[in-house]
């Protein structure tokens, strides 16, 4: 019996050591060659620039408030995030908070009345449901095309555009279904945006 | 449910329909092959081949392999010895990536300076990972370092992964072989590995990095953001342990949203795609075993079990998050519409949708992978039941790499035992005769979860430490916590997550419940292996009970559900039943 687990354990030691250095450093440092050489932007983050600076991820939601943290209307705003003080991506999460939780009821309410001041809506225009809700990476890059719709009059007015030009450019970054089913239609905030900076 | 949803679990059903059977040849054909210098212990499925695909790649590694390791691997253990093996490898393997975690503060490859873990969160984290729990009480991105990520956790998933393996086909070398011995768990552990999860974990980790998932060594990027801020912008060898994470039924992400990240899973497609990493492997590992018993049909009607569990999980839960959550006012938008997913959001990503997010989460579940990509704590009270069934109904729908098969074998006995009650016969499975000794034991491995599950479950209820970190209030908080011990119990690792689990209590608690879980029905699936190993196999009769048609597979739907529900039935009506009555 006890020449059987050592025996076991010495097999054991030495496949871990093997384990350590074939699957641990071979495996990734393999997939990293790979992908260095054929995916490097995707690998690297699909980071953005702009002039030369790294102003974020393509695939990263990022908040567009003041110092204060007053959404600025200029920007499309991404919706609520629970990562951090939202939108911390050194710090990803979600509310987890459950249906039925009051906690999750006051702040949709909030959420609601928030949203329809900020883009002068009717006090009971229906409202989407991604814009009341903090998503489960709470870095989520997209928006609904409603939630999109709904803000580009207060962007247009914000920027002194004209709302048709606002709302090509919002179908422009619009990613449709992919093989149309996949996934679901989606505006990626941030490259919209970027886009409307570019205008002027 | 909606168009779009029905097409997602259509294309998900297709495409494991199409592959599934092909891999499962492929796996027969792997283990059933002579290994290097000998005839391998197979079951009677046909003559062994000479030659398994890849031997031309494959085997001078395995060779070389056997030579370190000093194995024959012509030598086959009987059960005994094979339990030992394993329990003993994991017990080192747990010491080792306890230390690393440990360490991992002073050792190099840490650029976003994790410090070293403290003691109770090693323990928790070490024991979760080589249990293949991947219950992560730990925050992903700044608690763990890259190397721990890849040369621990990684090689843990791995070999966690190929651990499962590595029972089944003993279990099934015992359940249908004319020899008393079981097979060798170092060449069954080195061929899941070298033939199986490592070159599919390379593509799978390289497709998922050309649709954008992330894999690099820089630590944080600091970005300005176009408002005038700062974002850190993670990175890490994500896409490597991805693949593994899926591919080996394990769960645990290098990011705390595991597939919620963006940068983890970036796509519609890389959804559906992680999905199928999951859930492909362990229905062909049930395709192999009906190959490798030389009976196709016993494992149709296994497949057929655990997809019709599948499909019952998932429509439930797509279902009720398109529906959305019924507590939220009418002018929020939860109905679809051409510009609007819909449904219930909070916690899930627009680019998944209600539908997509569903499919993919609760998907999982049935495996013990419980590789989310959006948050179950804010799932509706049904979709969240719809999760918690399928981790309650065992994990064997299809369940996890082996442990999937040999649990839902151990249910295939439990069923032939009160069929041939009901009629009066001795029960026999695959020609061999269930008695006394089996059913002890199958009765030990049916319980062995509840019994841990509902002991500490409850006995977190009522105590301070227990009730103190739960975040939700009420019926979704008694969830909370009966969820954990059940997640962790069957080697899924999913959570309600709000519950603050990096506690003393928790964190030992819930390491002592996946020891156990995982452990305890190994050992006793083995143990019945043995028993049933070299046993007389009777030739069918017309008396004997047909377990390769329809009847049994109803029967066995039966019984799993009796056996999970019942059991778990008070604490379903305390926590999501009462939670949707009542709201």
């Amino acid at each position: 019996m006890r020449s059987v687990v050592l025996r076991q354990a010495t097999v054991s030691v030495v496949v871990l050591v093997l384990a350590t250095v074939i699957l641990g450093f071979g495996y990734p440092l393999v997939v990293t060659g790979i992908s260095d050489v054929f995916f490097r932007n995707q690998a690297n983050g699909s980071l953005v620039y702009s002039g030369g600076r790294l102003v974020g991820s393509s695939l990263l939601g990022q908040s567009f408030t003041d110092a204060k943290g007053n959404p600025l209307p200029r920007y499309f705003q991404p919706r609520p995030s629970a990562a951090g003080t939202g939108y911390d991506a050194s710090s990803s999460g979600a509310s987890n908070l459950g249906p039925s939780n009051p906690v999750l009821i006051a702040a949709v309410a909030a959420r609601e009345k928030a949203y329809r001041a900020f883009n002068h809506m009717a006090a009971n225009a229906p409202v989407p449901v991604d814009a009341m809700t903090a998503s489960g990476s709470g870095l989520d890059p997209d928006i609904s095309l409603q939630n999109a719709l709904d803000q580009a009059p207060r962007v247009a007015e914000a920027r002194h555009l004209n709302l048709a030009q606002v709302i090509t450019l919002l179908h422009q970054h619009t990613t449709p279904a992919e093989w149309g089913f996949l996934s679901e239609p989606a505006v990626n905030v941030l490259q919209l945006n970027l886009a409307l900076d570019g205008l002027r | 449910m909606n168009v779009t949803g029905w097409e997602q679990l259509l294309f998900v059903c297709a495409v494991t329909a199409l592959l599934a059977p092909p891999l499962g040849r492929y796996l027969a054909a792997t283990f059933s092959s002579y290994p290097p210098g000998g005839r391998p212990p197979v079951p009677p499925g046909g003559e062994p081949d000479e030659r398994a695909p890849g031997d031309r790649v494959f085997l001078p590694v395995e060779r070389l392999a056997y030579r370190v390791l000093r194995v024959d691997p012509r030598g086959s253990m009987t059960w005994p010895v094979y339990t030992i093996a394993v329990l003993v490898f994991g017990l080192l393997s747990t010491l080792l990536l306890y230390l690393i975690l440990r360490l991992q503060g002073v050792l190099p490859v840490n650029p976003t300076h994790a410090p070293g873990m403290a003691p109770k969160l090693a323990f928790n984290t070490a024991i979760s990972f080589i249990t293949g729990t991947n219950w992560q009480a730990y925050e992903g991105e700044t608690q763990a370092s890259y190397l721990a990520d890849m040369a621990g956790l990684v090689v843990a998933q791995f070999t966690a992964a190929a651990v499962g393996l590595a029972v089944a086909l003993a279990v099934i070398r015992g359940i249908a072989g004319s020899s008393r011995r079981i097979g060798n768990f170092w060449v069954d552990l080195v061929r899941s590995v070298v033939r199986v999860f490592l070159p599919l974990s390379v593509l799978g980790a390289l497709v998922m990095i050309s649709q954008g998932a992330v894999q690099n060594f820089s630590g944080f990027r600091t970005a300005s953001t176009l408002a005038g801020g700062t974002q850190l912008i993670p990175g890490g060898p994500v896409a490597s342990m991805e693949a593994i994470k899926l591919l080996g039924t394990n769960g645990g992400s290098l990011y705390g949203v595991g597939g919620a990240h963006p940068f983890e899973n970036p796509t519609g497609f890389t959804n559906l795609f992680d999905l199928l990493l999951v859930i492909v492997l362990p229905f062909a590992i049930v395709f192999m075993f009906g190959r490798l018993i030389g009976r196709r049909k016993q494992a149709l009607v296994l497949v057929a079990v655990m997809a019709v569990l599948f499909l019952a999980h998932t429509t439930i839960a797509m279902q009720a998050e398109l529906h959305g959550n019924s507590q939220l006012p009418a002018s929020v938008q939860q109905i679809a519409t051409a510009t609007n997913p819909g449904g219930n959001m909070e916690g899930k990503e627009v680019r998944f949708g209600p539908s997509g997010s569903a499919l993919m989460t609760v998907g999982t579940m049935g495996t013990t992978a419980g590789a989310t990509d959006s948050a179950l704590d804010s799932y509706t009270p049904v979709g969240g039941t719809a999760a918690f069934a399928a981790i309650l109904l065992g994990e064997i729908s299809p369940g996890g790499d082996g442990g999937g098969l040999y649990g839902i074998l151990v249910l295939a006995l439990l069923s032939v035992f009160i069929a041939g009650l009901m009629v009066g016969r001795t029960p026999e499975f695959l020609g061999k005769k269930i008695r006394a000794p089996q059913m002890k034991l199958v009765v030990a491995y049916v319980l062995t979860i509840p019994v841990v599950v509902l002991i500490f479950g409850s006995i977190s209820l009522v105590i301070g430490p227990g009730t103190r970190s739960i975040l939700n209030p009420g019926m979704h908080g008694l969830t909370e916590v009966t969820y954990a011990y059940a997640s962790v119990a069957q080697t899924n690792g999913s959570a309600f997550a709000g519950l603050s689990a990096n506690t003393t209590w928790y964190d030992i608690t819930l390491a002592l419940t996946m020891l156990i879980g995982r452990f305890g029905p190994i050992v006793l699936a083995l143990a019945i292996a043995g028993s049933l190993a070299g046993a007389r196999v009777h030739a069918r009769t017309r008396a004997t009970l047909d377990t390769a048609g329809l009847t049994f597979a109803g029967f066995l739907v039966g019984v799993i559900v009796i056996v999970g529900g019942l059991i778990y039935f008070p604490m379903l009506i305390l926590g999501p039943i009462g939670e949707r009555v009542t709201g």
